[in-house]
């Protein structure tokens, strides 16, 4: 199946890593691939607004699908009031039904 | 139709990050679909199945091993193991050889097997999916 799955569990402020592997999810996704980004773990802050609008507000530009782990927004204190706009929290199980369908994953 | 198998490659020793607390809720949660498992533990994450690891109390929080209730990553590959076993899912968990050697962890809990890259190739070529879970 076309498509893949990035996992963020970094805090995207730590270094420019994450920057880079989200330029590259979102360069996918400007070549008509589906691509989703799974924020777990420290990689959660990202979708805490007003902050990261900078960077997930390009990758939903380009059409990328973000998730964020419910339990990392819990561990952080994050409500769900407070996910940048077009983040959808969702369950593990979901990232483990995208892995299901054979879509390419890099964890980072 | 064919099964849906999923291979974790875990490389984190225990109790260093949340990766090793990740990486067991998507065991987890893949059992609890139906999927198949493969875990080939490697390098540091070999020490997660060792059986010798015990529960402590905390005599700085004043609490018995009971209170402290403090969990060990053997104990968690045990819970997985018998998650699949009572519902018919196949969990197969293999830790490198060499890496328990280096390590002296030989003694894993029951279930988990010995191994070596070449059982890695064998998962990574006959799963569905096959995600690597980094140190870093």
């Amino acid at each position: 199946m076309a498509g893949y799955v990035f996992i963020a569990a970094r805090d995207p402020w730590e270094g420019v890593e994450a920057t880079r592997v989200f330029e590259m999810a979102s360069s996918l996704a400007e070549a008509r691939d589906a691509v989703t980004v799974y924020l777990t773990e420290n990689g959660a802050f990202a979708a805490r607004a007003p902050a990261g609008e900078q960077f997930l507000s390009p990758l939903i530009a380009a059409g990328v699908n973000i998730l964020v782990d419910p339990f990392a927004l819990q561990e952080r204190g994050i409500s769900h009031e407070r996910v940048v706009e077009g983040v959808v929290p969702a369950p593990i199980e979901q990232l483990v039904d995208l892995l299901a369908e054979g879509r390419p994953s890099l964890w980072f | 139709m064919p099964r849906t198998v999923l291979t974790l490659v875990l490389n984190d020793p225990p109790y260093e990050s949340a990766r090793t607390a990740t990486a067991f809720r998507i065991i987890d949660a893949a059992i609890r679909r139906g999927y198949d498992v493969n875990v080939f533990a490697y390098e540091g994450a070999v020490a997660l199945a060792f059986a010798c690891q015990a529960p402590h109390a905390n005599a700085v929080h004043g609490r018995d091993v009971a209170g402290e209730d403090h969990p060990t990553t053997s104990a968690w590959v045990r819970e997985v193991l018998e998650l699949a076993r009572e519902r018919s899912i196949k969990l197969d968990w293999v830790n490198c050889g060499l890496c328990v050697d280096e390590r002296g962890v030989d003694d894993a809990v029951r279930g988990v097997r010995r191994g070596s890259p070449a059982d890695l190739w064998s998962f990574v070529n006959t799963s569905t999916n096959t995600l690597v879970i980094p140190t870093r």
